[in-house]
């Protein structure tokens, strides 16, 4: 059975600033974020860099109850035609427009994990 | 071969009940339902069990104790979409000649489950960063807003609109009148989405249908199934439009196709509001109005009781509550009484073709998981 799992990391720190990975193969030629997890038959994948800026499409404030603080969620569209979900900084509890520039950041999950988010451009409303 | 037609109907009242397992739900629907149509278990050639939230083997868990035959018992996960997919499955069975007659039910338990949203794969992507359902509808909410310059106010009338009905709506032990400011002033959940604006989720509930192709030997007249439709969510990674709903958009003209009708030959629809604005955007890719026209249409009174085209005369989820696995064969009942003049009060006069529509299941990627859409007539 040739099935791997990809390790790559999925996100990558560069002088611009951090960039996604998205990937897509001969079968599946759409770019793909999150990037593809498994390959099947040794199927080559191509690992296409995204960021470090896209445009909000749209976000939402999460209100997880009276313990939890409120955190954001977003939808960012990059070029070439490829959306990543993530969570969204605030500014001082105000998201950026819709339709603004948002750039990929350094972002922590609640297990430690080091991962990404977004946040406004700076300059950007 | 006869066409194989809804005999008989049967649904629980949908609430809060932590002493009754989902078993015990379902058990009540299905004999009501065999009662309606003047049969029996014995008469029962296989059992169709929706069931999203429960253990193992949930069709053989409820049917032991009702004493049936032994037959073929298939349960049937498609999420939110499991009862309604759990029909399609056994239309098809009896059209192929399979048997003659079967039961179809939905259930679930959730009043146990302690509260919350309904709970999604740990291991997805999204939910892993924080999604949880409200979350995804909320942002299709933003981005309506932000399209068509709707106040997001607006969509507070869904939920008013909605459990007005649902006080008519004798199994929705939930419903309370509600007004639009206290619909907005309910707490925040996922913004613009407030507490009253999102479907109870931890609700208890079973309903059931028996399909025939034999001669009816109930009360009730016979409800056609014009269309069935089970679809699943396209694989979507780039700019895709988050307000167009678009698996329920596709399903629905696969389903007005099999039924040789259009949107405006509808009397009623039950449609899947888990969220005030589902429904809204539900409007368009039903067919029911132009895109950026569904507040429009909500104003006009258009989809409320009495209006052109009824939509969740039940009260829907909103006011009736989700348990995922009975939602669509609630809607599929809920119809039936429509057509069958059966309704009460909340009867839509002069019923001649009802839609039923029900969506399930969030993994990142897709629109929606499953989408589930029937046509019946009489």
């Amino acid at each position: 059975m040739k099935l791997k799992r990809r390790t790559s990391a999925h996100f990558r720190q560069t002088e611009a600033g951090m960039l996604l990975i998205a990937t897509r193969t001969a079968r599946h030629p759409q770019l793909q974020f999150p990037p593809l997890e498994f390959v099947h038959d040794d199927e080559p994948v191509e690992e296409v860099v995204i960021g470090p800026q896209g445009t909000l499409y749209t976000y939402t404030i999460v209100h997880p109850g009276k313990n939890s603080e409120p955190y954001a969620l977003a939808m960012v569209d990059f070029e070439p035609n490829v959306r990543a979900f993530g969570c969204l900084i605030l500014d001082s509890g105000n998201a950026p427009k819709i339709g603004s520039a948002v750039r990929v950041v350094p972002f922590d999950m609640a297990d430690g994990t080091a991962d990404y988010a977004f946040a406004a451009v700076p300059g950007v409303q | 071969m006869s066409e194989a037609k809804i005999i008989g109907v049967g649904i629980t009242d949908f609430g809060r009940f932590p002493d009754l397992p989902e078993e015990a739900l379902a058990q009540y629907a299905i004999v009501e339902a065999l009662n309606d149509a003047g049969i029996t278990a014995q008469d029962v050639q296989a059992f169709y069990c929706g069931n999203a939230i429960g253990a193992s083997l949930p069709g053989q868990r409820t049917l032991r104790e009702l004493h049936t035959t032994g037959c073929a018992v298939y349960n049937i996960d498609n999420a939110c979409s499991s009862g309604a997919t759990a029909l399609n499955a056994a239309l098809t069975a009896l059209k192929a000649g399979q048997y003659d007659t079967v039961v179809v039910f939905g259930m679930d338990q959730l009043s146990s489950l302690g509260g919350g949203p309904l709970p999604l794969g740990r291991n997805d992507w999204n939910n892993k960063r924080g999604m949880i359902m409200p979350a995804l509808y909320a942002m299709r909410a933003m981005r309506y807003v932000h399209e068509h310059n709707m106040s997001p106010d607006t969509l507070a009338d869904i939920a008013v609109k909605n459990r007005s009905h649902g006080l008519l709506n004798p199994i929705a032990t939930f419903c309370k009148a509600t007004t639009r400011e206290e619909v907005l002033a309910s707490r925040p959940i996922a913004e613009p989405l407030t507490l009253l604006q999102c479907c109870p989720a931890v609700v208890d509930g079973a309903a059931a249908v028996v399909l025939s192709t034999k001669p009816i030997r109930g009360a009730a007249a016979p409800v056609r199934i014009r269309a069935s439709v089970v679809q699943s969510g396209l694989f979507e990674t780039g700019h895709e439009d988050m307000i167009e709903a678009e698996i329920t958009a596709r399903s629905a003209r696969m389903a007005y196709e099999q039924a040789g009708i259009g949107p405006q030959d509808l009397s009623l629809i039950e449609c899947h509001d888990a969220f005030t604005i589902s429904e809204l955007l539900y409007y368009e890719a039903l067919g029911l109005c132009g895109r950026g026209e569904a507040p429009q249409l909500l104003a006009s009174g258009a989809t409320t009781l009495g209006g052109r085209i009824p939509v969740n005369p039940s009260g829907g989820l909103i006011a009736k509550g989700h348990p995922p696995g009975a939602t669509g064969v609630a809607q599929i009942v809920e119809v039936c009484e429509h057509l069958q003049g059966r309704a009460g009060k909340r009867q839509v006069e002069n019923a001649r073709f009802g839609l039923t529509q029900v969506t399930g299941g969030g993994i990142w990627g897709v629109d929606h998981a499953a989408c589930s859409i029937h046509i019946l007539s009489l």
